[in-house]
């Protein structure tokens, strides 16, 4: 079989792909958990979800050293046979073009609300898609250098916004703990949850990383890295706006208006335009350069270059139908809209998976034993 | 060479949409009107809201600039009606040849009769328009319509609103009888359990001022102009009564939101004979408590000054510890009555606006459960509150007190 990928990433660029990928949900809907009602709680229920998270980060790091060099994709085959991994396989895919077409609907949903509300949505998602159709098309290596060329700049933005309300803050925000109930941070729990299932990217990013070892220890390094960014930024957000914070739609944005310092820094809100902008673009090409390589592998296909623009096609149609208001968007993960669907994919298949690989593990060795013999 | 023009082309092909993404929401600056202020008042139809903006004549504003005193106003008042603000803003439309932006507006003042029957079907366009900003003060008329108010000028700005806006920061900085109060913070105030709004009072005062054509038998004429006191006290969205002067700083030591301010005490042991003391720092400590399944506030007031003027120069009969100590004391006594005053005050409007109620909802989550219902009514009138003032008198300037 023909190499569909030949690009290597470096632990620094895992990392930065990973962690950019998160950060969209960081700066549109996470902080305040849009669709639950934690208030300035949510922070707890992050934190509690970046803890829940590190198993299964470590069960998909697991997987991946038990089938070196391969995808989830390929893997699910090996492990469930080959219909049922394939099944696996095509919801995965479906997964993977709806992250993309989610990122793209978010952002473009995010400038239409705050700076221009008269411009189609679909100008927005096609400008990105276009972009990130090309991304893809050029391979991993070209879009890992993308990153770490966007990672620093979103990270100081970010940085940015969460320093620079320091002399608005309340700290006497946050109390009381669970002022609304234990229900509601456990509401909130789930939903943060269902957004971190999309680090699932992980396992068609680990086969392309030079330094296998590392694997577990880049793994644990996203999920702290943006459970803490989130976790700061459900804080941050808490201690500026205090009861406001539910009902706020961008958060991040919101923020970033705050902002006021001696008259001369004011009117920053360019800033989480620019971080989302770089963020969408890192999150919707990694997912769509996902599903690429996932269609490619599942259908035995020689090449997945020229699938770029077809499935960038089918990412847009996807992004502009995704929702139909933004209301939808809001409560996209909560438990009862698709937040048990994402969960379902997101953990419960993985999960399903290393069953099924410890049980062969556990069966295959006596035979191969009885083989060499 | 075809090959860099190709590479050149795509490039530019997919540069080019990014940008004109933004075409459709264009807008070209002689198209605007930059909002400075809005008044919001009951206009006469029943039901309806009218709108006052205060626009920026950019033509008479570039004649200062350039030097040359144009004697024209530099701002143009017009009003509009509507069911609600978002239908009086695009009533303007109308009238108005340019669009209004929003993102300059610095000041919200209502009426007198719209903040008394409710501001709640008002505030709504002010957090959701991405346009409006949350640094907008917010301020209530007191006696008048907020068009009225609009009308009020300092001769010092061009701009009326740049003069109010002046003023509160002016008084916050020097006087801390005013309070600072945004959109922002006014809506933080709606959403809390246990915290009331309170607004900047504005009031419209005479000022004489010299005519402009010299030698002319008119003394002078008689334009309004802007005061700013005290504070408007809300209960929800409506208005329920305002605090003077001194209740105003009681507020702001509670909140410890004391800047500077001039405390005047009588002379040791002379009636009618005052000195000032200028407040450099103060700051505030509440805590509260549950006794008996009672609230219990204890706030404590740290506040230290500079002794600043007096009568009898140079005269000093008691010696300079006694007078200090003395000194202290009355201090002390007149912030501690002022506290004192502004809650009694509170208590009558039955409203929270210190937020104690927040207070115990932080500290006291489950004791809050019990209070919150009628907290404004019974909790907060029952509340007994302790205040303890400690003072220091620091300096006094070139000459021995």
């Amino acid at each position: 079989m023909a190499v569909l990928e030949g690009g290597k990433i470096s632990g620094k660029q895992f990392v930065a792909l990973t962690v950019l990928t998160r950060i969209l949900a960081a700066l549109i809907e996470a902080p305040t958990i849009s669709g639950t009602d934690a208030g300035h709680d949510v922070w707890i229920a992050v934190l509690i979800s970046t803890i829940l998270v590190l198993p299964w980060a470590l069960i998909l790091v697991h997987l991946a050293k038990m089938f070196p060099g391969k995808t989830i994709i390929e893997y699910s085959q090996d492990i469930l046979g080959p219909w049922l991994g394939r099944l696996v396989g095509l919801v995965l895919i479906v997964y993977f073009i709806q992250q993309s077409a989610h990122a793209a609907r978010v952002a473009a949903d995010a400038y239409v609300t705050t700076i221009m509300p008269e411009t189609p949505l679909i100008v927005f998602i096609a400008t990105l898609t276009a972009l990130s159709a090309n991304c893809a098309r050029c391979g991993l290596e070209v879009l890992a250098r993308a990153a770490d060329i966007v990672f620093p700049i979103v990270i100081f933005l970010l940085v940015l916004i969460l320093v620079l309300p320091f002399n608005i803050v309340d700290f006497f925000n946050l109390l009381p703990i669970a002022a609304y109930g234990w229900g509601s941070i456990v509401e909130a729990t789930f939903s943060s949850f269902a957004i971190f299932g999309e680090l699932l990217v992980m396992t068609m990013l680990f086969p392309y990383l030079d330094e296998k070892k590392d694997t577990g220890r880049l793994a644990v390094t996203t999920v702290l890295v943006s459970g803490f960014l989130f976790t700061w930024l459900s804080i941050m957000i808490a201690l500026v706006f205090g009861p406001v914070m539910e009902s706020l739609i961008l958060p991040a944005f919101s923020l970033s208006r705050a902002i006021e310092l001696a008259f001369v820094v004011e009117r920053v809100e360019v800033i989480p335009l620019v971080a989302w902008t770089l963020g969408a673009g890192v999150k919707q090409t990694v997912f769509l350069w996902a599903a690429m390589l996932a269609i490619a592998q599942l259908f035995n296909l020689s090449e997945m270059k020229s699938l770029a623009y077809p499935v960038g096609a089918l990412v847009a149609a996807f992004g502009v139908w995704l929702f139909s208001t933004v209301f939808d968007a809001l409560q996209f993960f909560t438990a009862t809209e698709f937040g048990p669907l994402g969960i379902l994919v997101c953990y419960a298949i993985p999960v399903v998976l290393y069953i099924g690989a410890l049980i062969r593990q556990a069966v295959r060795p006596s035979r191969r034993e009885e083989g060499q013999m | 060479m075809s090959r860099r023009l190709r590479v050149i082309l795509v490039a530019l092909l997919l540069v080019i949409p990014v940008v004109l993404g933004g075409c459709w929401s264009r807008r070209e600056i002689e198209r605007l009107a930059f909002v400075q202020a809005v008044a919001v008042d009951k206009a006469v139809e029943p039901n309806k809201i009218q709108l006052t903006v205060e626009l920026a004549r950019p033509s008479a504003l570039a004649a200062t600039s350039q030097g040359g005193g144009s004697l024209e106003r530099a701002v143009w008042q017009v009003s509009a009606t509507g069911y609600n603000v978002f239908d009086a803003l695009r009533n303007f439309a109308s009238q108005s040849s340019r669009q209004l932006f929003w993102a300059h507006n610095r000041l919200l003042v209502f009426g007198e009769d719209i903040a008394r029957e409710g501001v709640e079907d008002v505030l709504d366009a002010f957090f959701r328009d991405p346009e409006m900003r949350g640094s907008t003060k917010v301020a209530v008329c007191k006696g008048d319509t907020g068009a009225n108010f609009l009308q009020a000028e300092v001769p010092l700005e061009r701009v009326p609103s740049q003069g109010v806006v002046g003023i509160v920061l002016n008084g916050v900085e020097k006087l801390s009888t005013v309070v600072d109060v945004d959109v922002a913070l006014f809506g933080r105030a709606l959403a809390a359990e246990g915290l009331e709004p309170i607004a900047i009072r504005a009031e419209i005062i005479d000022l004489v001022s010299e005519d402009e054509s010299r030698g002319s038998l008119e003394r002078g004429t008689i334009s309004k102009a802007p005061r700013i006191t005290g504070a408007a006290v809300f209960r929800g969205t409506k208005l329920v009564g305002w605090l003077n002067k001194a209740e105003t700083r009681g507020f702001n030591w509670i909140k410890g939101n004391t800047q500077s301010s001039v405390i005047v005490v009588e002379k040791p042991n002379e009636r009618d004979k005052f000195l000032s003391v200028e407040l450099v720092r103060a700051n505030s400590k509440l805590r509260t408590e549950v006794v008996d399944g009672k609230p219990r506030v204890i706030i404590q007031i740290e506040a230290m000054g500079n002794f600043a003027d007096r009568e009898n120069i140079f005269v000093n009969p008691e010696g300079i510890a006694p007078s200090v100590l003395s000194i202290e004391r009355q201090m002390a006594t007149v912030i501690k009555n002022e506290v004192e005053a502004v809650i009694k005050r509170a208590k009558e409007f039955g409203s929270d606006i210190f937020g104690f109620g927040e207070a115990f909802h932080r500290f006291h989550p489950k004791a809050w459960k019990q209070f919150k219902e009628d907290w404004n009514d019974k909790g907060f009138q029952e509340l007994e509150v302790k205040v303890e003032v400690k003072t220091m008198l620091r300096r006094s300037g070139l000459i021995e007190l």
